[in-house]
């Protein structure tokens, strides 16, 4: 235990934290989501926040995001503190990827990608460019742009998600279980495809999930929350040679099953 | 939706023309056939003297009419010595006319002496159903309490009416009913009711062969007809109107009364009357019925069509501040809900008495207003409330700023259902806006009310069927409208 301790504390210093959570803790009326929780999330690598429906994960990124406010301790980002003043700054810097049902239904791919873009005043020939890059970048193909988001499948629409979350070259990447939605076919793909995105990007990425093989095949550091309590974390490796509590197993062991049946 | 107004702004602009002098002389006259008779022969003795004269047809009641009278909206018209006192002056003391002429000149206005007929009320029966219980004076209703009276809702209202009647006679009648004076002769010929009230003057005495049942116990005032004026008309106007003081008794009345509603036609009673006295030069030209029909459409739209659009222009904005939860939203929501409650006749009676209002089609477009908001404020705010949270918090992280948010996602999002919240508007004071025409503000309530008044189905017709049909195109233009300004991204969802 300990030991294991160490190694995950030795490898989060070789990265600075980019982002800190302090005691952070969320209560909705008596229903506690979050316990006050120590985290730091390295910077340029993946972090995937994995638990069951109900642990805390999406809270967390909640957090993170601003949507929420924390109802004890706080976070830093860079070491400065999240608060209403701050957040507008560190929305700039962040892109956010839901499930579904995040695209302006009103609007066009190509629309809802450059829509923060074009309110920002970015010159057109530069927005061109980058949605050149990013389609190259998310595997989009370019005659998709003009579609509407009712026109376009699961898989394709979460692919445009992310190029409007790339957009503006965030230093932050939140993913909400994005491929929640999708088949296994289309999410093997994804998965596949963000594998080595992120690997180009060398974005600070947290991925909500609670699917394993998306946190084996994705996460630099994997946190798996229960209850609203931080169970272990660690590289993925870690967690199968060396649970931290009988939880772990569980939750391994369940997650396999369903792969075997 | 901007071309329309243009047109309608255009069309109200033109509408008043061809005057003969500078000034034009508004008159009202009440909602039955003699009191229209009435105004129409002011309307041509005016006309003589080379007034420009506006008669604005049957606008209600008394209280209507006084107050369109002393606020300006009207400078004549025609009422009753009997009305004046009860209803006007509220006393219970029998006045001569030189004594009303004293107690109106504090309100500012004149009063003629009697046109010569006395029109009190009286209750009618049927020639066969009175002999048949022989019952000939009021007082012998007494005897049956079984008897089923239709009674005009002003005669049940008035203080000379049917409550303080039944005390003087000591009668106790269960079966009262309020019905519309003409609607009331129908039901009274098919037997529906026994008793209705009426004036001593009305053709439909004669026609019907119907019995007026003596008042024995004196209880009627006098109703001599004179036209009260406003003290700062002009002297020609009102010696205009004098000239008809002493020229019609009892029989002409009844007379002239039946012509109106035999022609359906009030100006070719004034026509007889003054071919009588030997003046037929001035015969009224009878309005070819396509013109009437323009005149009625082209005012119906610009009532709906202004208070659509200032509806539309007060109630979105509302309707985004009631968007966000809160005690105040639900205070705007509930109190435009509560203007809706209120029967559009109501509202309307309502608004009369408000200074810059009174007896003008401003008033007709103030009550259509309020009338227009609830479905807009309530859709746009449904319409925003119901936006999905995925959507909200893609917005929210994405840090549109509140314009851009409200009206590059929000707004175009909600069109449906405020677009769906203006159609309802818009089809609901199409509808309305008939009412108009009951405060002399015109539009197709007019030939509905008058045809009421004269029982013709035909005149009702006149003002029901264009009204459907504007109603009918009102949907097709939507339709329109929907395709045109709801996003294509939306529209592809629903197809």
């Amino acid at each position: 235990m300990t030991l294991l301790k160490n190694i995950v504390q030795s490898r989060t210093n070789e990265c600075p934290s980019m982002i800190h959570l302090h005691k952070t803790g969320k209560t909705f009326g008596s229903t506690v989501a979050l316990q006050p929780t120590d985290l730091e999330i390295p910077t340029h690598k993946t972090t995937v926040l994995l638990g069951p429906s109900g642990s805390g994960k999406s809270t967390i990124l909640r957090i993170i995001s601003g949507l929420i406010e924390p109802t004890t301790g706080w976070i830093e980002i860079s070491g400065k503190k999240l608060t209403r003043d701050t957040l507008l700054e560190f929305r700039r810097r962040m892109g956010y990827v839901i499930q579904s049902g995040d695209l302006f239904p009103h609007l066009s791919a190509r629309q809802n990608i450059v829509l923060v873009a074009k309110e920002l005043g970015l010159p057109p020939d530069d927005l061109t460019g980058r949605l050149e890059e990013l389609c190259n970048l998310t595997k989009v193909p370019r005659a998709l742009l003009d579609h509407y988001p009712v026109e376009l499948s699961g898989g394709e629409q979460r692919r445009v998600s992310l190029m409007r979350a790339l957009m503006l070259k965030p230093d932050i990447l939140l993913l909400d279980e994005p491929m929640g939605a999708l088949d296994p076919m289309v999410r093997a793909g994804l998965i596949r495809d963000l594998r080595s995105l992120f690997e180009r990007l060398n974005t600070t990425v947290i991925l909500v999930t609670h699917d394993l093989v998306e946190a084996a095949r994705l996460g630099d550091l994997v946190v798996l929350l229960k209850a609203g309590r931080i169970v272990q974390q660690g590289s993925f490796a870690e967690f199968s040679l060396c649970p931290a509590d009988p939880f772990v197993s569980e939750f391994f062991d369940a997650q396999m099953e369903g792969v075997l049946s | 939706m901007k071309p329309l107004l243009i047109a309608l702004a255009t069309a109200s602009l033109l509408a008043p023309c061809s005057a003969h002098t500078d000034e034009v002389i508004a008159i009202g006259s009440k909602k039955f056939t003699e009191s229209l008779v009435l105004a129409e022969l002011a309307k041509r003795s005016l006309q003589e003297s080379g007034f420009r004269v506006e008669h604005h047809q049957g606008m209600g009641g008394t209280i209507i009419l006084w107050e369109a009278l002393t606020q300006g909206s009207i400078a004549a018209y025609p009422d009753y010595t009997g009305t004046i006192q009860e209803e006007i002056l509220k006393r219970h003391v029998a006045f001569s006319v030189p004594a009303l002429r004293q107690q109106l000149a504090r309100y500012g206005i004149g009063i003629t002496e009697e046109l010569g007929f006395n029109n009190t009320y009286a209750l009618v029966m049927t020639r066969a159903r009175a002999n048949e219980l022989g019952i000939h004076k009021i007082s012998d209703l007494s005897k049956h309490p079984e008897l089923k009276l239709g009674l005009t809702h002003e005669f049940l209202g008035r203080r000379d009416g049917w409550g303080p009647l039944e005390k003087r006679y000591a009668l106790n009648m269960p079966n009262v009913q309020g019905i519309d004076h003409a609607l009331g002769y129908v039901a009274l010929l098919n037997g529906e009711i026994d008793v209705k009230d009426a004036y001593t003057t009305d053709a439909k005495i004669g026609e019907n062969h119907l019995v007026v049942l003596r008042d024995d116990l004196k209880f009627f005032p006098q109703y001599s007809a004179v036209f009260l004026y406003r003290l700062d008309a002009s002297p020609p106007a009102i010696q205009a109107l004098r000239h008809l003081e002493g020229t019609l008794d009892e029989a002409q009345m009844i007379h002239l009364n039946e012509i109106a509603e035999r022609t359906k036609d009030y100006s070719a009673a004034a026509d007889a009357y003054f071919k009588q006295i030997g003046n037929a030069s001035t015969a009224s030209q009878v309005e070819p019925f396509r013109h009437k029909l323009a005149r009625w459409t082209l005012r119906h739209l610009e009532l709906v069509g202004l208070s659509l659009a200032a509806a539309i222009i007060i109630g979105i904005p509302l309707g985004i501040y009631a968007s966000k939860p809160g005690f105040v939203s639900e205070i705007i929501l509930m109190i435009i809900g509560l203007i809706q409650t209120v029967p559009a006749l109501a509202l309307l009676a309502l608004l009369v008495p408000i200074p810059f209002l009174g007896i003008r089609p401003v008033t007709a477009i103030v009550a259509l207003f309020l009338y227009g908001l609830l479905p807009i404020v309530r859709n746009t705010a449904t319409g925003l409330r119901d936006i999905p949270p995925q959507i909200r918090d893609a917005a929210e992280v994405l840090a549109l700023k509140p314009r851009t948010r409200l009206f590059k996602v929000f707004l175009p999002l909600a069109s449906p259902s405020v677009l769906a919240g203006i159609k309802t508007s818009a089809i609901i004071n199409i509808g309305s806006a008939t009412l108009a025409a009951l405060i002399g503000a015109g539009g197709l309530g007019e030939p509905i009310i008058s045809g009421l008044n004269l029982n013709d189905h035909t005149t009702i017709l006149e003002g029901a069927i264009p009204a459907a049909l504007m109603a009918i195109a009102a949907q097709g233009l939507f339709f329109l409208l929907d395709r045109l300004l709801i996003p294509r991204g939306l529209q592809l969802r629903s197809a």
